[in-house]
């Protein structure tokens, strides 16, 4: 059974990418436009690991991660930012609320699935 | 990249920039309205890090001087005024141009200029040296070049001790030691052992916490940054100590007592101390307390490995050794054949076709 993972990105085009790499590389992939979209789609989705952006509206990519790490049947999954460089103070929140990595904008789509094999296997 | 995800970056961006234009002009109005801000923000945020991605390289180094100053507004730095609505909607036209135009005529570098001149100002009366534009391509920390290697020549396999400690609450950041130590494997030759002397009684364990630590023996040809690598997420999570202990070539494989020395798990008077008593050196330091069983397992198994991997090589030597006085052989009775050939062949030379006349 393939694992199936949650990219959480207001940026359409991002969404878009990160979507089509990670099911070519044999992955199944929920979509979420925000932190909030995110967690409703969280209950039942039976994930395995959330890829999220951290400057969002509604819900910021930190409040997702406190608030998945807060959740019974999905704080242990592994959860990675997508940052920018300029955002070091953004990823220092998000790792302190509980992301497991980070993957640096802009990246391609070869970096992209190693860090998520890296993590997920 | 595709081209479908670059035209939907174009789509994306054309809505952003409206967004970003419909925020300007209510900002005139509420300058102080902290949601107009940060969707002002975001907007240039996903333009310049979108941008970057698809390969709108001049659009996202552009736009990143305008969201560095937004990021102090954002902050509270610098105020919203007529000054910084009226430059970020000049802006806002440049990147417009840019996307209309793209993989077209850009618009002059001149007019781009003035525009980051002036929200560098900005920043400059805030007191703080602009920041750098984004590099075009850049790759993630995962992959974030090493400093350079301090050790042995490149290419040479080394055998190097890891000693890992992952703090109690690695398990809540999502993180599974045991990945991390499987990447390992893929590096090269590898002994693990855990240690778990801390594992505490059932009634007190909490089930959530990670009480185990490893010792790891690996014989690699990777360099010890590829080691570290692994670790670069959980690097202020997980205590780690690597030392290279050995590299090929080396005949002698180490005692028990110096492995247990050299890793600070028995000090050198105690062990010189047990030795006296003529039993098995771990048998003795585990019965007198010094140590830990699992910690002389761990020993053995690097003694073991490192040993392995010498008897390897010494083979691999060996076997060349006689690969060689094999080839010398039979260089010897090829070139007897062949001038045998060669008489029987008459005026062609060995190896060369010869044609029916």
């Amino acid at each position: 059974m393939s694992k199936r993972i949650m990219t959480v990105d207001d940026s359409a085009s991002v969404r878009q990418m990160v979507s089509f790499t990670l099911k070519q590389a044999g992955y199944e992939v929920v979509e979420a436009i925000d932190g909030k979209d995110a967690l409703s789609k969280l209950d039942g989705s039976g994930i395995h690991m959330v890829l999220t952006d951290l400057n969002m509206p509604n819900l910021d990519g930190t409040g997702l991660i406190k608030a998945v790490r807060a959740h019974q049947s999905y704080r242990f999954i592994p959860i990675i930012m997508l940052t920018t460089e300029s955002q070091e103070s953004r990823k220092l929140e998000g790792k302190q609320a509980g992301a497991t990595g980070w993957i640096v904008k802009p990246f391609n789509p070869e970096q992209l699935v190693a860090v998520v094999r890296k993590v997920l296997g | 990249m595709n081209d479908n995800h670059r035209e939907t970056f174009k789509e994306e961006a054309y809505e952003l920039l409206a967004e970003l234009e419909s925020a300007l002009l209510e900002l005139e109005t509420t300058p102080d309205d902290k949601d107009l801000i940060g969707k002002a923000f975001r907007a240039m945020h996903t333009i310049k890090g979108s941008g970057a991605m698809f390969g709108f390289d001049d659009i996202a180094e552009f736009t990143h001087e305008i969201e560095t100053v937004f990021d102090k507004v954002r902050d509270g730095r610098i105020p919203v005024t007529k000054t910084l609505i009226s430059l970020t909607l000049q802006a806002r036209d440049l990147i417009k141009m840019m996307l209309d135009n793209s993989g077209g005529e850009a618009p002059s570098e001149p007019a781009l200029q003035d525009i980051v001149s002036a929200f560098r100002k900005l920043v400059l009366a805030d007191g703080e040296q602009p920041s750098a534009p984004p590099r075009a391509g850049g790759c993630s920390s995962a992959q974030a070049s090493p400093p350079p290697e301090q050790e042995i020549s490149p290419g040479a396999q080394v055998t190097y001790r890891i000693r890992l400690a992952f703090s109690g609450d690695i398990f809540a950041t999502g993180t599974n030691p045991l990945r991390l130590l499987d990447e390992l494997r893929t590096l090269g030759e590898c002994s693990i052992t855990a240690d778990t002397n801390c594992i505490p009684y059932l009634d007190i364990m909490k089930p959530e916490h990670c009480y185990t630590g490893w010792d790891v023996v690996l014989t690699t040809d990777k360099g010890i940054n590829a080691i570290k690598d692994i670790f670069i997420f959980v690097e202020d999570r997980c205590e780690m100590k690597i030392d290279a202990i050995g590299t090929e070539g080396e005949e002698d494989h180490k005692k028990l007592g110096e492995i247990l020395v050299e890793r600070g798990d028995a000090s050198y008077e105690d062990v010189l101390q047990v030795l006296k008593e003529k039993k098995p050196l771990g048998e003795m330091l585990v019965e007198k307390g010094i140590t830990t069983p699992d910690k002389v397992d761990s020993a053995l198994a690097e003694q073991e490995h490192v040993k392995r991997i010498r008897e390897k090589a010494q083979g691999r030597e060996e076997g060349l050794r006689k690969q060689a006085r094999r080839h010398m052989q039979s260089v010897r009775q090829g070139s007897g054949k062949r001038r045998y050939g060669a008489e029987r062949e008459g005026p062609h030379r060995s190896g060369e076709p010869s044609h029916p006349s």
